[in-house]
């Protein structure tokens, strides 16, 4: 009981780590409906925004995410001005769009910075005990600012005017823009504020992870299984898929052999994708 | 061979002098390229070049087999795993088992089929990008197995000592120049099984109409899941005969080599090149072998290149290369611009055919269409509450009602469109489970609200088509006549595209009538016209209904048209019938007055 405890607390961490890298991809994805392939990739140059504001320019730690956080904010917006924005309604030009920029950095990044493994002294180490359970601090701080954003964008797209005018866009970007909504502002904005989020992610998840060019292809097949599972356009239905892929992940690490472990989380998805294609939570058209 | 849809339809269109210059050109370049592969060992010297040219071919294979499910509009990240099937299977039969490799093929290609059906069912649903995700989660779940099965794949160090396939007649596998001569041959018939899942065969042209419009494809007759799984089990097969002359060429598997990213490369080369055209994915999967092995220095600056190439792609030419070479050569072949001339239909040029051909025997007594208390729902949304409808053989029947009374929902129950939630439908007395495929069958046919057409072919085609898929012998006479009819001769050869909503609205019309339906359904044929257009089509409604003796049901806004055209006319209002009975009485009914009529 102990021991499942225990896996279960790690599946719950472990989802909040999942959720914290899903939610940029849950607005551009989820909210706005584009499948950004280049999600991962941009996720990774986030992490190397902060890594090298923190090495080269010395700026304590929190400094260094406000620094990412700008450049992969104008980093989105410059990506849906030049490129998504352009193929809107194509989704297979999206998709290969997406996957093109995603090679082409990943190739550029190891160019630049070489393939090995980086590490960012953060101020959360060692491990922190919960009564009886044992979780690793950098994990823990990862799952709680996955909470806190997660809550902050589920307030910005909720409860204020601009959160709604976004969800109006995505509803119906004509009709929207009909009203008066700078339709193409909007979609940048967003793209903006999803790849800054997915920086965050990235610089909490840089103890855990590790920082190479490789980081990419987790965060992308992650981020898009969590979307997937939790449903588009809902905020909260990232946070539950995110649960259910680290609880089916620890789970299955813990109770089978690690080779096939892998394997779970996957057949979760194919499942999913089979039966409920709107997503375990979701609900069609539904939004935030 | 290779001319991919332009010349697809079984009536081939005449070809004007520019584009006869055109399919010249282009055959030329056919001629040219395939020498270009047959010499190409000859000219090459070094071992690693043939190497590289054998790849090319293989992927070239794998690519084609992969454009047979892209070209029905489902793009499929899974042709690298469907490899890894063929090449794992025989790699175990061979070294495992001892089995003779040529007898493993087949089982490779039975198996990648399989698998393709396993997946292809799990998907039927999904579309667009949830399909590409689905295949792609396949892909890794696979990679994910192979890896972790280690007592029989090897696990993640793969197997190793695979044999060459041992000679067949004078055919030798064992130089890369014997290797890249049979797997030029096995492109070579998997072009030819492309080719028949395109334009050459009846099922071919069926799975290229469902990559065009769905749900039209359907309307005519051809039914979407059976033919869906028959492509992604044909296009699988491919994969897995492919995957496996690449496992015993490089002499070994490993999960990497069939890795979800190798499998995008594959979709990549089929996008590149083009998937319309024949020869585009065999172009792109040249390209994209060649251009990583010249930079094979360096893997990041070929990923850069790459990356590069499908942003250029995206931007520079999304029609695939071959549409964009063949492009540039119209515009210099036909500088002189014989498509200048427009064709414009006049509303006079309708009904001039004279009698049809061979008129149908009419059922003039019975009942062609029964709904009997119809209702349908959309989650908890009641749409249609309970419908009750006949309509007679032979009779024209309107149907009309407020916006949002639920009219279109309900031919989309009778045709399967949409859930018949309860209730009961009889076509001549029996009664039916409707799907969108199996009417036609059943000798219905009907148009879309918003004219539904295949953009992409011409007149002719379309037309053809229809007839064609209901599963009818094609009359041509009778189908020359309904052209003549609909007033649609003088732009026989143009396509879709290039016709005004007028036009297109008489090209609906046509593809209704062309199987010879005894029910034609019409939804709204007159919206979006003018004066002189609605009363065209007024007159040539009427004229079919004449010359066909068809029942025809109808829906329409226009009401003076309604109360002159319908011999009956029902009133749906709120998801209910409200009236029923000749137009005139209809007309007086105090409930329609109220409901729509206005006072």
């Amino acid at each position: 009981m102990q021991l499942f405890l225990q896996q279960l607390i790690n599946g719950v961490v472990l989802g909040g780590m999942f959720a914290l890298m899903s939610v940029g991809l849950s607005m551009i994805f989820g909210i706005m409906k584009t499948a950004q392939f280049a999600y991962g990739a941009l996720y990774m140059l986030g992490g190397y925004a902060a890594y090298w504001s923190a090495n080269l320019l010395h700026v304590p730690f929190f400094a260094s995410v406000v620094i990412a956080f700008l450049v992969m904010f104008f980093a989105g917006v410059l990506i849906e001005l030049i490129g998504f924005s352009r193929l809107r309604g194509n989704e297979d030009a999206t998709l290969i769009f997406g996957l093109g920029v995603a090679v082409f950095v990943r190739g550029a990044a190891v160019i630049a910075w070489g393939s090995q493994g980086r590490f960012i002294s953060t101020p959360f180490q060692g491990v922190v005990h919960l009564g009886p359970f044992l979780v690793p601090g950098a994990r823990l701080w990862a799952s709680v600012a996955s909470f806190v954003l997660v809550a902050l964008v589920y307030l910005f797209t909720t409860k204020t005017r601009y959160g709604r005018t976004m969800r109006a866009v995505a509803d119906n970007a004509q009709r929207a823009s009909l009203l008066g909504v700078n339709t193409a502002a909007q979609f940048a904005v967003v793209f903006g504020l999803g790849t800054a989020l997915s920086a965050i992610a990235c610089i909490f998840l840089i103890p855990v992870f590790t920082l190479s060019p490789t980081v990419d292809d987790r965060a992308l097949y992650t981020a898009f299984a969590v979307v997937i599972l939790g449903g588009l356009g809902s905020i909260l239905g990232c946070v539950a898929g995110a649960m259910v892929l680290g609880v089916v992940t620890t789970m299955s690490f813990g109770y089978t052999n690690s080779s096939i472990a892998p394997a779970f989380p996957l057949i979760v998805l194919l499942l999913t994708l089979a039966f409920r294609p709107n997503g375990m939570f979701g609900v069609t058209g539904r939004l935030a | 061979m290779a001319n991919g849809d332009a010349g697809s339809s079984p009536a081939q269109a005449p070809i004007s002098g520019s584009e006869n210059r055109v399919a010249a050109v282009r055959n030329a370049a056919y001629v040219v390229l395939a020498m270009v592969a047959l010499v190409a060992p000859l000219l090459l010297s070094n071992i690693y070049q043939l190497n590289v040219l054998v790849f090319a071919a293989i992927n070239a294979t794998m690519a084609t087999g992969l454009a047979i499910v892209v070209r029905t509009g489902r793009l499929s990240l899974a042709q690298a795993t469907f490899g890894g099937v063929g090449g794992y299977l025989t790699g175990i039969l061979v070294l495992q088992y001892g089995w003779y490799y040529w007898l493993a093929l087949p089982f490779a290609a039975i198996c990648a089929a399989s698998f393709g059906v396993v997946l292809g069912v799990a998907s039927l649903r999904l579309r667009g990008f949830y399909f590409a995700i689905a295949t792609l989660t396949f892909g890794q779940l696979t990679y994910v197995v192979l890896g972790a099965w280690s007592s029989v794949t090897g696990g993640f160090s793969g197997m190793f000592g695979l044999p060459h396939p041992p000679s067949l007649g004078f055919v030798s596998f064992d130089s890369p120049t014997g290797y890249y001569y049979a797997m030029l041959a096995l492109l070579a018939l998997a072009l030819v099984v492309r080719w028949a899942c395109t334009s050459w065969s009846r099922f071919g042209r069926a799975l290229s109409l469902l990559g065009e419009d769905e749900i039209l494809a359907q309307a005519i007759g051809i039914p979407s899941t059976p033919y869906r799984l028959s492509a992604f089990a044909i296009s699988s097969a491919i994969g897995g005969i492919g995957g496996s002359f690449n496992a015993h060429f490089i002499q070994g598997i490993s999960p990497p080599d069939i890795a979800p990213t190798a499998s995008v490369v594959t979709v990549v080369m089929v996008m590149a090149g083009g998937v319309r055209s024949m020869i585009g994915p065999v172009l792109g999967a040249v390209i994209l072998t060649v251009i990583p092995e010249f930079l094979r220095a360096s893997a990041e600056w070929s990923m850069v290149v790459y990356g590069a190439f499908l942003i250029g792609y995206v931007f520079l030419f999304q029609d695939g290369l071959v549409s964009l070479v063949a492009r540039a050569a119209r515009r210099v072949l036909a500088a002189r611009g014989s498509q200048g001339e427009a064709t414009v239909i006049k509303a006079g040029q309708l009904c001039q055919a004279g009698p049809a051909p061979s008129r149908k025997t009419e059922e003039a007594d019975g009942v062609a269409l029964e709904c009997a208390n119809v209702a349908c729902a959309f989650g908890d949304n009641l749409v249609l509450k309970s419908v009750s409808l006949k309509v007679q053989n032979g009779v024209i029947h309107g149907l009309i009602g407020p916006n949002g009374a639920g009219k279109t929902t309900l031919f989309n129950v009778i045709t399967g469109n949409a859930p018949l939630t309860s209730g009961e439908i009889k076509v001549q007395g029996a009664r039916v489970t409707p799907r969108p495929s199996a009417m036609s069958r059943l000798g219905m046919s009907r148009t879309f609200q918003h004219p539904r057409v295949f953009l992409d072919r011409s007149v002719k085609d379309n037309i053809s088509l229809a007839a064609e898929m209901s599963g009818q012998a094609v009359d041509p006479v009778y189908l020359k006549w309904v052209m003549s009819t609909c007033g649609l001769k003088p732009v026989e050869t143009s396509t879709l595209a290039r016709l005004s909503h007028f036009e297109r609205r008489l090209v609906t019309l046509a593809m209704a009538v062309a199987p010879r339906p005894s029910l034609v359904m019409l939804d709204e044929p007159l919206a979006g016209l003018d004066d002189t257009e609605t009363h065209a089509v007024q007159e040539l409604i009427h004229f079919l209904h004449a010359q066909l003796g068809c029942a025809i049901l109808l829906i329409e806004h226009k009401l003076s048209v309604v109360m002159k055209t319908c011999q009956k006319l029902s009133v749906l209002d709120d998801g209910e019938i409200i009236a029923e009975g000749e137009p005139a009485e209809v007309a007086k009914n105090p409930t329609v007055i109220e409901a729509y009529l206005g006072a």
